[in-house]
């Protein structure tokens, strides 16, 4: 009897324990996310270049862009510096899981898949997919059309373009690049009937191209572009949707939306957004 | 922290099959014509014409002094612009080329190891050219030549590993599909490290086994 109590005390005292131990971790971990920030100095954001105009480079290698502006600030109201790392599109869920960056902006879609490992925080940004196409092929109007058994989609791998094209293409050939300028490449080459990515990257290809490729721009697509975190950092992600509301109150905002979505000359090019 | 979870691989193994069947007809191919070029390269490089050494010497330097990806994204998409070229085409001529360049200085090293004193003889005999080379000097070159020639194939298979960027569908570009389809890239990559390992590996034997029945011929 006596054995028994002590033994179911001893049990309780364990877990009692263990749990302690666990909470406390938790907590912890989630609080240095922002902590560790601010001890660094400097945030770490992981981005892709190559997708315009969220994020590109300028003739002196600089990255620029919609979400280098919203990046950028970022740092300013932490009071940190910011660091970009510039991964292949890819790589940089990996990266995240593997804390090789803090955050990461880089025109990526909240999709349900890639909240079962990352956090989002709620959209900055709403875009859709659109359709580039080969002028070989003069009859494709819309994505139904693109479907048939023959034609070949090039798309940037892990993309939500990728994962569409995956989804809701039945019969035609999907074949996957590393960054949509190979996948681009592919289509000018006259190797693929069309590439799938987002309204602002193929109004600018379009532009880039106007002798080989018409564009589609009606978007078919809902896609809400949310700034990824590590699993399980609330605050984080709490801080962020804070600032995204200062944000979008703020003339840099202001300044930063027209510069790359109204007076760029492509932009009329694009339909309104819904 | 990440938890590893294997059996999502088992969900993937056909196409991970067929990516492996990809990555071995493609290594295999270039194998083939790598050691073509190769041959022909050491023979253009120890032959007396100068304009076939200076060609070979052209063609080896270029290809060994700048990197594999370059070379398969210039063959597919910078030639594609002229000629149709199928990403397995492109894939096996860009492997093929670039190890030739290898192939030729290992086979060209070892038709060079063999002492001046038995071409001298068979040539003394009354052989012609052509029969020295085939009857005297491979024979003795091949032995010296095998194992760094195996060790060239074994990197050509891992090497064919770049040619995903131009979306053949090899074992890395599956690799790479399941990865941004699950984000589970330790399970993924690690079980095709091993797939690459055991195609690496077999060959590694099999040259073995060659080497040691050479040597018993003897």
């Amino acid at each position: 009897m006596f054995k028994k109590l002590s033994k179911g005390i001893a049990i309780a005292t364990m877990s009692l324990l263990m749990a302690l131990i666990f909470t406390g971790c938790a907590s912890n971990e989630s609080k240095t996310a922002m902590n560790a920030i601010h001890k660094k100095g400097k945030i770490v954001i992981g981005t892709a270049s190559g997708y315009y105009p969220f994020e590109m480079t300028d003739k002196q290698g600089n990255l620029v862009g919609y979400d280098i502006d919203v990046a950028k600030a970022i740092g300013k109201e932490m009071g940190v510096e910011v660091e970009f790392q510039n991964y292949a599109f890819s790589g940089l869920i990996p990266a995240l899981q593997s804390k090789k960056v803090d955050i990461v902006i880089a025109g990526m879609t909240a999709t349900d898949k890639r909240r079962e490992v990352v956090d989002f925080t709620d959209p900055y940004f709403v875009s859709g997919q659109a359709l580039l196409i080969n002028k070989n092929y003069p009859n494709v109007k819309t994505w139904q059309d693109l479907d048939k058994t023959g034609n070949v989609i090039a798309v940037s791998m892990g993309t939500t373009a990728d994962q569409t094209a995956t989804a809701m293409f039945k019969n035609a050939t999907v074949k996957k690049f590393e960054g949509s300028a190979l996948a681009g490449l592919e289509l000018t080459n006259g190797n693929a009937t069309a590439v799938i990515h987002e309204t602002p990257w193929v109004a600018i290809y379009h532009r880039i191209n106007p002798d080989t490729t018409y564009a589609i721009l009606e978007p078919f697509t809902t896609e809400n572009l949310g700034i990824a975190v590590p699993k399980d950092n609330p605050e984080l992600v709490e801080w962020l949707n804070k600032f995204l509301i200062k944000y979008k109150q703020t003339e840099d905002y202001n300044k930063a939306y027209k510069y790359w979505f109204v007076d760029m000359p492509w932009w009329d090019l694009v339909p309104p957004k819904k | 922290m990440y938890q590893l979870h294997f059996e999502i691989i088992l969900d993937y193994i056909p196409a991970i099959l067929a990516g492996l069947w990809i990555t071995i007809k493609i290594s295999l191919l270039s194998i083939l014509f790598g050691t073509v070029i190769g041959v022909a390269g050491a023979l253009a490089k120890t032959s007396s014409k100068t304009i076939l050494v200076v060609l070979a010497n052209i063609y080896v330097e270029w290809i060994r002094n700048t990197p594999l990806l370059i070379q398969i994204l210039f063959i597919y998409f910078g030639l594609g612009m002229f000629f149709n070229l199928s990403p397995m085409i492109a894939s096996v001529a860009a492997l093929s080329i670039f190890s030739g360049a290898y192939i030729t200085e290992i086979i060209r090293s070892g038709i060079q190891a063999v002492p001046k004193g038995q071409t001298e003889a068979a040539l003394s005999i009354g052989m012609t050219e052509f029969q020295t080379m085939l009857l005297v000097v491979m024979p003795q070159a091949i032995r010296r030549i095998l194992p760094p020639l195996a060790g060239q194939f074994i990197t050509l298979i891992k090497d064919s590993s770049l040619v995903s960027v131009i979306a053949m569908a090899d074992l890395t570009y599956v690799a790479k599909n399941i990865v941004t389809n699950t984000f589970r890239a330790f399970e993924v990559w690690l079980a095709i490290a091993v797939f690459y390992f055991a195609l690496s590996f077999v060959l590694s034997l099999a040259v073995r086994k060659l080497e040691r029945s050479m040597a018993k011929s003897d």
